[in-house]
């Protein structure tokens, strides 16, 4: 299952797995996007390299108006897919609070 | 060179299956006592190989994939495989993670992945058509770390 919808606030809350098969669901969603954007990822259980294209396509375009993704609540594994893949130097990242 | 033997969990390959193939490496990963946080990047490390089987190796076409987990002492052996054309990892470009953005391609991170999570990943031809890769984590489990 993933969701991916907006807050009243604005903010573009993601959930569930993303994985190849919600990429393109994903990636229609951002491409509608303009501004800075924040993305709550605190309900997101997974990511594969598939979800990582579409924050780095999605990142790419807002830059180039002077804007950008930025990524929140991201949790500790989501956070380690993150620095293998380099994003912790492409994107502003915000941990979740450590739980428990 | 041999098979490998053993119950295989098989889908017809589709992006639709990846969730299948995770619960099936979760369920196999708890019922053999591997640690949460490796489970967790095998989880990763399979997505992204039957992924590529179906992108990739099949090109939309039909065809069956087969993933087995197994204990060897204290690592864990995943294998996939599937009867797509030939795969030769060598072609995969890296995915050049120093770039600026600006200059970053947006694939090539799947194998990188496989093989950071990993501490083994040999692709071969499987006897009999088709591709075999064989994944090993080391000290997988819960104080082998």
């Amino acid at each position: 299952m993933f969701e991916i919808r907006q807050d009243e606030a604005g903010r573009v809350v993601v959930s569930g797995r993303l994985d190849a098969a919600h990429a393109p669901e994903a990636q229609v969603f951002l491409d509608d996007l303009a501004g800075h954007c924040v993305m709550d990822m605190g309900a997101l259980e997974y990511i594969s390299s598939a979800g990582l294209g579409v924050l780095l396509r999605t990142h790419k375009r807002l830059l180039a108006d002077g804007a950008g993704l930025k990524l929140v609540n991201v949790n500790h594994h989501i956070n380690d897919i993150f620095t293998y893949s380099g994003f912790d130097k492409l994107f502003e990242i915000e941990a979740a609070p450590a739980s428990g | 060179m041999t098979r490998e033997q053993g119950p295989y969990f098989s889908q017809a390959a589709s992006l639709e299956s990846l969730s299948r193939f995770r619960d099936y490496i979760d369920q196999t990963g708890r019922q053999l006592g591997v640690d949460p946080g490796v489970l967790a990047d095998l989880r990763l490390v399979v997505d992204e190989a039957v992924t590529n089987v179906v992108q990739h190796g099949y090109q939309g076409r039909p065809g069956p994939v087969e993933v087995r987990m197994k204990r060897l002492g204290d690592d864990v052996v995943v294998c996939i495989r599937d009867q797509a054309r030939p795969f030769d990892p060598g072609q995969v470009p890296a995915p050049q993670l120093d770039k600026a953005l600006a200059d970053r391609p947006y694939g090539g991170m799947g194998l990188y992945l496989i093989r950071t999570m990993t501490d083994e990943a040999e692709f071969r031809p499987a006897p009999g058509g088709g591709n075999e890769l064989r994944l090993i984590r080391r000290s997988a489990f819960a104080g082998t770390g």
